[in-house]
């Protein structure tokens, strides 16, 4: 779970997030919404403590982040438009980051993972050949290795092809007892994989369930 | 049973074996020998000192060495007409308070000749005192090296001695590898010194020809002082590269003749001081710090026909404003690249005089720690600088300087050619595979 | 040895460490070929110091560029961002990454330098020691502006900004730094002679240059002046020694604490 209560974060004198609250219980799909320079990243960096945070109080699984607490047992990050390493190939780029986990390697489960995102024929091969819609994939099961109860994904469809978005619904779909945090701008894919959305606009949050979002935006109002 | 105890004590005393390495007495040898008598020696060690009264040949084998017992002279040659051959000589006394300067062999008399000896722990390694007439020829002396000044003497000392040849020698590690004090006429052949303090050190000594040594790695090259009427020729001083090191100084030396000399990467090629109407001429002065650094206390010298190239700074007048010629007879001097120099009249002789300036003059004047700096880029803007404040100073200027073709850059076409090659095609090979 | 495999596999396939190795490798056959001429003993050594004040002139803007651009990589590519969220802190992946490229930089050319040894023997007689410290200096050369390198990528925030930075330090130690000291150098006596000493020798070039000269028996200290022995008060190894450790150390520390997460 997920409780941030009271958050603020200010650049020098503009304040981006104004006393923010929001709590992802287990087992829902949050989506995290709003306009461009809303402070989505804001919130996300917060979260994930690449943002120091003076005012306010993150809590995960119950547990207030403390300045050297690591994530990493409890939440799996995929940022925006990553690029990993280009020259190195699928495999390598997995197992490079399978390697800086405390957790003893498995080969097998970045065969399973691979195979399952549809990339383990693919895997020897460069990743700056790869499509952009392979790479996310790519990203995604570096992500999904770390087997982390809590998953939080900044534009997984991001600049992807339908067909391309397709797969990667799917893919996240199948994913289940997963508590998630979604950045999305696709209402679409906020209606086909959310629970909830989150709206952040002016500095605040408002959670929603998903339905009653989607009634909203029919409704012209946002 | 005494007559066997005696027969047993004749044997033993007579015929019975040596200790390993004992030595015959070679002194009792040299004066059963008669005058002109060679003595051939065997490959083993004698015991010195010895010191030979008469004209003898001594001549060794492929070990034969003579030790001395530490307390004076290894070898005294007191006689003429001595001939030393193919030995080595070794333990000299190292005492040094003493009035009497020792060496491995010390010659006072003349018409010797000192050949393929190897002299190594000694004080001096030959000492030529009012010897005159005399030949060393192929002798390596071996000094203690790491830079120790007190506690050793010179390979050879030259000292009131006139018209010896000395040829061919190898002088490594010693103080200073030749010292001539007060010492006329002599002939200074292909020796090569190297790791001494001055390779040459040369007082009070006039009239010697010097030709085709080599100096390297000396803190001094050549130091010629109080001397006069030398003649330097096809030697090389390379090298010589301490804290305000040098290949060639002239302090208070006249009327010598440097010529077509090498020096090249030392600290300072020449370093003229207090000296007059030295001509140097087609010497070689490349990649030193300060090609030649000469004081305002120096007078007509003439530089002509020299190449003075890619050194850091080409040259530099201290101490203020001499007068000193940079040509004759309208020949000039080849500045290499340091001078933009015209010749459109394809004479090799430039246009217009070459000008040097610069600020550096000051520092070096005032503050040693100046040299430090020679080598750093730094120095180039500093000179602009101080150029375009007008704080630089004129430090020669050549009237008809040479002007010679760039050599070809054989090696760099095919150079720049290969990377050009390999960028290209790397730069080929990545196009394609873009998606 | 995460890092340094992944670290390995990059260089290896990337133009970076190619291009840099094959200007050295021209640079030192280039530099061969001008002291054959010379004897088999001063060859050497000529070779020796001719090299090394060849390879100065762009060791330190390569090494400065490959060190930034590699840890700017990491920022652009956002793989910074997913080792920051996963076991890694600011110091443990600057830590980690610094010792990577340092060693894939450095590995590559110690085996060019020993390759190099086979022409050094043919055409001249090679004092190992000396060879050896030849190359401790120039290692150690390129140990120092790596991870000032390492630093400038850190800190930046863009590519312009890491050119930038790059050159300004580059002119810097090669001419500001000794110009500045030349300044003032007509006002240096024996009271402030050791302050200045550790100015100078805090110029990398000027420290690692005096320990190899002194090193190679070149550089001869005899008969110093009473100032001179003032400057000199360390002996060349230890200034070179500690100038080593001061900006490793310095540049390291100032990486991670004004390491900025994000690149444009």
């Amino acid at each position: 779970m997920i409780d941030v209560q009271n958050l603020t974060q200010s650049y020098g004198k503009k304040t981006v997030l104004n006393q923010v609250s929001l709590s992802v219980n287990e087992n829902e799909v949050c989506a995290l919404v709003g306009r461009n320079g809303a402070g989505k990243s804001t919130f996300i960096s917060s979260l994930l403590g690449l943002l120091p945070v003076k005012t306010g109080t993150i809590k995960i699984n119950g547990k207030e982040r403390s300045k050297k607490q690591h994530w990493e047992n409890e939440i799996a990050y995929l940022p925006e438009k990553f690029m990993l390493y280009p020259s190195l190939t699928g495999y390598e780029n997995m197992l490079f980051f399978a390697k800086t986990s405390q957790k003893p390697l498995n080969e097998a489960k970045m065969k399973e993972i691979l195979t399952w995102v549809r990339l383990w024929e693919d895997k020897d091969a460069p990743i700056k050949g790869y499509s952009k819609g392979m790479l996310q994939r790519l990203g995604l099961a570096i992500t999904f290795y770390q087997d982390c109860d809590m998953i939080i994904l900044d534009e997984p469809t991001s600049g992807i092809d339908p067909i391309g978005r397709n797969e990667i619904h799917e893919i996240l779909k199948g994913l289940t007892n997963k508590t998630i945090l979604l950045s999305s701008h696709h209402l679409d894919e906020i209606k086909q994989l959310c629970t909830h959305v989150a709206y952040l606009d002016k500095g605040k949050i408002t959670k929603y369930p998903v339905e009653d979002f989607i009634q909203l935006q029919h409704l012209g109002g946002r | 049973m005494k007559k066997i105890l005696s027969l047993l004590f004749l044997f033993v005393l007579f015929i019975g074996p040596c200790r390993p390495g004992a030595t015959e007495n070679l002194q009792s040898m040299i004066d059963e020998a008669s005058d002109g008598a060679t003595i051939q020696l065997e490959s083993k060690t004698y015991e010195g000192n010895i010191v030979i009264e008469k004209p003898i040949q001594l001549i060794g084998q492929g070990n034969t060495t003579i030790k001395g017992d530490g307390t004076g002279n290894v070898i005294s040659v007191r006689a003429e007409g001595v001939t030393l051959e193919n030995i080595g000589v070794e333990n000299s006394s190292m005492d040094r308070n003493s009035s009497e300067e020792y060496a491995a062999v010390k010659v006072y008399t003349n018409g010797n000749t000192l050949r393929k000896l190897t002299i190594k722990d000694s004080f001096h390694g030959i000492y030529l005192s009012k010897a005159h007439h005399n030949t060393i020829d192929q002798v390596h002396v071996q000094g203690s090296g790491d830079e120790e000044i007190a506690g050793q003497g010179n390979g050879l000392h030259i000292y009131y001695s006139n018209q010896n040849t000395i040829t061919n020698n190898e002088i490594e590690g010693t103080r200073d590898g030749m010292f001539f004090d007060y010492a006329d006429g002599n002939i200074v052949l292909n020796n090569k010194i190297t790791k001494t303090r001055y390779g040459l050190h040369y007082m009070y000594s006039n009239e010697n020809e010097f030709k085709n040594n080599i100096f390297t790695f000396n803190t001094g090259g050549a130091a010629v002082m109080h001397s006069n009427g030398l003649t330097l020729e096809n030697n090389q001083f390379i090298f010589n590269y301490g804290h305000r090191s040098f290949g060639l100084l002239l302090l208070s030396a006249n009327d010598n003749h440097i010529e077509n000399n090498t020096f090249y990467m030392n600290q300072r090629g020449l370093y003229i001081d207090q000296a007059t109407r030295n001509t140097i001429r087609n010497n070689h002065i490349y990649q030193n710090q300060i090609g030649i650094e000469l004081w305002a206390s120096s007078s007509d010298q003439i530089f002509t026909q020299n190449v003075i190239s890619e050194n850091t700074i080409p040259a530099v007048t201290l101490g203020g404003t001499g007068n000193n010629a940079w040509s004759k007879e309208a020949i000039g001097n080849d500045w290499g690249n340091s001078f933009p120099i015209l010749d459109l009249d394809q004479n090799n002789i430039g246009d217009h005089s070459a000008i040097f300036q610069s600020s550096l003059y000051e520092l070096i004047e005032d503050q040693e720690l100046t040299y430090l700096f020679l080598k750093s880029p730094a120095i180039s803007i500093y000179e602009k600088m101080n150029e375009l404040l007008n704080k630089s100073k004129i430090m020669f200027e050549d009237e008809h300087p040479l002007v010679s073709h760039p050599k070809k850059q054989v090696v760099l076409w095919p150079v720049v050619l290969l990377v050009l090659g390999i960028v290209v095609m790397m730069k080929m090979k990545s196009l394609p595979s873009k998606t | 040895m995460n890092y340094i495999w992944k670290e390995w596999k990059e260089s290896v396939r990337s133009k970076g460490l190619w291009l840099s190795l094959g200007i050295m490798i021209i640079v030192s056959l280039l530099m061969l070929s001008r002291s054959s001429d010379f004897s088999l003993d001063q060859g050497f050594y000529l070779l020796l110091v001719n090299l090394f004040e060849g390879l100065i002139y762009f060791v330190p803007i390569l090494c400065l560029f490959l060190g930034a651009f590699s840890i700017f990589q990491e920022k652009e590519q956002k793989t910074l961002v997913m080792l920051l969220t996963r076991q890694e802190s600011t110091l443990s992946f600057l830590g980690k990454k610094s010792l990577a490229i340092q060693l894939v930089l450095l590995a590559p050319i110690f085996v060019w330098f020993f390759i190099y040894l086979i022409p050094l023997k043919m055409n001249f007689i090679v004092d190992l020691h000396h060879y050896f410290l030849f190359l401790v200096a120039l290692l150690g050369f390129i140990l120092v502006f790596t991870q000032i390198g390492v630093f400038i990528g850190s800190i930046s925030t863009s590519r312009m900004q890491i050119t930038g930075i790059a050159v300004v330090v580059w002119f810097y130690f090669f001419f500001l730094h000794d110009f500045i000291l030349l300044s003032v150098l007509p006002t240096i006596t024996h009271d402030n002679v050791q302050l200045f000493s550790v100015a100078y020798f805090l110029n990398p070039i000027q420290a690692v240059r005096m320990f190899l000269e002194s090193g190679l028996g070149l550089y001869s200290f005899g008969n110093m002046s009473r100032l001179l022995e003032s400057f000199m008060w360390l002996s060349p190894s230890i200034f070179f020694g500690v100038n080593l450790l001061f900006w490793i150390g310095v540049s390291f520390a100032l990486a991670v604490l004004l390491h900025r997460k994000e690149g444009s």
